[in-house]
């Protein structure tokens, strides 16, 4: 707690005489002019430190001195550091403001790709308590650690340097600050690796509320700033009605493809022809008894890298015509491969009664290597049979639906990952 | 010792009587988690804050709160500006044999390796509460902070007349709520 801040609240610069606000509590160690960048030691006395100089204000929507809530407590911005970090040919700029909450202490709200993050510092130690450049270029899978009982995996790592720094710190920065970093990724959270010098630490980042952060700090709809793609931490979070649409689409296929199964072996064989030479005609009586589903006639013949193509006629008990169709067979096959079927199906809605099936081949071709016409045929009818395309086909749309589901969380959490440096390479 | 919230007088039970020790000094209000006979949860323990203390190292102050759990045994939380830490105190057969009180040095208890990480001369400027021990308002404390693998920590304190170790773990100070 910060006894001197509670009785002045502002200070004069030692070097440029300008009045600065103490924002932070008595933990604080350094305060950076904004208006001439001396660093001034705010453990003894306020003594000028060093100067920094040329310092280009970054762009950012929070100013020093704002206050807002995160998770119901209070903070203040009191400090600001803009970053940049070089990798061959790129460069990455980001920045961290130091908060203060005399009750939850110290920590960063970090302003990168247009998302705004809170990161403190952690005492625990993740396991490996390390991870080296050396583990990250031969690792032939994502380097883990394990903290707090929950798995971290690899997402990126570099080096950064600051480029401007103004306000209260808890620690002495400087221009001359070279941070390493090794960023591990979690279920909602991520977990940083910080070396500066000889000192290590460890730091967990969160991703609050969005618009209740801006809001609470104040900051202005026009000063917001546009956030560009997917935050590592940015859950795909679904409302109750598409929870339950999914829920509905994958439950209700599952249970079409169940039914379509079920009811596909529903029927009764009610006539057989024995196989018969296609030079001759087949000739079948059968009697449909049960008018309940359909009547299923399946025309078989033994074609091999062949087709063959079937007339069919069915008369009812006085002779006459019922039902005329054509129907063609043709299979193929390779040592690993076949395509095609032997058999061919047709399925009618017949009344009960008694009925005869003529079945005659009209035309075969051989058209493929080692081919053989087929030599035989065969008819079978059953009653009783049901409809289930329309079961399949509300399986297929349902399907369709819950994958569109699933296919979003995986392009989301391909969007997520996207950040990540790490190659499989 | 026990200090009235009313007039801040302190008492300090000897031989079955309370005697009056003092002022208890002026207790400034400041924004905290833990308030005295408000009952707090601290990673699954129930604590009761009995006593309060604050300490001043000149620019700033702490607070060390002595509390109570479920089974009666006392603990120390302290609160630095979000930085909490919940000890006890250690036994003279546990204390270190060879303590250098210098930063970085390092020294073992009961077993684990500790560094001293921070060293600071602070004097009590007010107490409320309940306390187990007789704390003088304006008598100096020299504190080194000790730090251990996994969040534990240790103190090591002496003033004029004493010194005293405790031992137990940093908090985090999301993991401190009211019950």
């Amino acid at each position: 707690m910060n006894e001197a801040a509670d009785q002045t609240h502002s200070l004069n610069c030692t070097q440029c005489g300008a009045g600065l606000d103490v924002l932070g509590g008595g933990r604080v160690k350094t305060h950076i002019c904004s208006y001439c960048g001396a660093e001034l030691d705010a453990q003894d006395d306020y003594k000028v430190i060093q100067q920094f100089r040329d310092m280009k204000r970054p762009d950012t929507p929070f100013d020093l001195g704002m206050t807002g809530q995160l998770w119901g407590v209070e903070f203040t911005i009191i400090g600001t550091m803009a970053w940049t970090e070089y990798y061959e040919d790129k460069r990455w700029t980001w920045v961290d403001h130091q908060v203060y909450s005399p009750t939850h202490g110290y920590g960063w709200l970090t302003v990168d790709k247009g998302y705004v993050t809170y990161t403190r510092k952690t005492r625990e130690i993740p396991s490996p308590p390390f991870i080296s450049n050396s583990t990250i270029e031969h690792n032939e899978s994502r380097p883990l650690v394990k903290f707090q009982g929950e798995t971290f995996q690899y997402f990126s790592s570099g080096t950064a340097s600051p480029t401007f720094i103004e306000g209260e710190f808890n620690y002495r920065p400087s221009l001359d600050d070279s941070v390493r970093y090794v960023e591990l990724m979690g279920s909602s959270r991520m977990l940083d690796i910080v070396q500066s010098g000889r000192e290590r630490e460890y730091e967990v980042t969160e991703l609050p509320d969005q618009a209740a952060l801006l809001s609470s700090f104040g900051v202005a709809t026009n000063r917001r700033p546009r956030q560009k793609g997917t935050h590592p931490l940015e859950n795909l979070v679904r409302s109750s009605l598409q929870l339950f649409t999914r829920n509905v689409a994958l439950i209700g296929a599952a249970v079409a493809v169940v039914l379509g199964i079920g009811l596909s072996a529903k029927g009764e064989q009610i006539a057989r022809s024995g196989q018969t030479a296609v030079s001759s005609e087949i000739t079948l009586p059968f009697e449909v008894t049960d008018d309940t589903g359909l009547t299923e006639i399946t025309i078989e013949a033994n074609a091999n890298n062949s087709w063959a193509w079937f007339e069919t006629e069915l008369t009812d008990a006085e002779d006459e015509p019922v039902a005329a169709f054509e129907r063609g067979i043709e299979y193929y096959s390779g040592s690993d491969w076949k395509e095609g079927s032997r058999k061919a199906r047709t399925r009618l809605t017949l009344p009960t009664g008694t009925y005869t099936l003529y079945l005659s081949m009209t035309e075969a071709k051989v058209d493929w290597t080692g081919g053989r016409l087929a030599t035989n045929m065969s008819v079978t009818v059953r009653q009783g049979v049901a409809q289930v395309m329309w079961v399949f086909g509300a399986a297929t749309f349902l399907g369709l639906i819950g994958f569109l589901f699933l296919g979003q969380r995986f392009l989301h959490h391909q969007s997520r990952w996207s950040g990540s440096d790490w190659s499989d390479d | 010792m026990i200090t009235c919230e009313s007039c801040g007088t302190s008492s300090v039970l000897r031989d079955q009587a309370f005697e009056t020790a003092g002022s208890g000094g002026e207790m400034l209000d400041a924004p905290s988690l833990i308030r005295l006979g408000q009952s707090i949860v601290v990673r699954s323990l129930d604590l009761m804050p009995v006593g309060h203390a604050r300490f001043s190292y000149g620019r700033g102050w702490w607070d060390e709160f002595w509390c109570i759990d479920g089974y009666g045994e006392g603990h120390w939380l302290s609160a630095d500006e979000g930085d909490y830490a919940l000890e006890r105190d250690l036994s003279r057969d546990h204390w270190p044999k060879s303590f250098r009180p210098r930063l970085g040095a390092e020294t073992e208890i009961l077993g684990q390796s500790f560094t001293i990480s921070e060293a600071e001369t602070a004097s009590s400027i007010a107490v409320r509460g309940e306390f187990p021990e007789e704390l003088e308002v304006g008598e100096a404390h020299l504190y080194f902070d000790l730090s251990g693998e996994n969040s534990a920590m240790a103190t090591y304190e002496k003033w004029d007349g004493g010194e005293a170790w405790s031992i137990g773990q940093w908090v985090d100070p999301w993991d401190v709520t009211l019950s």
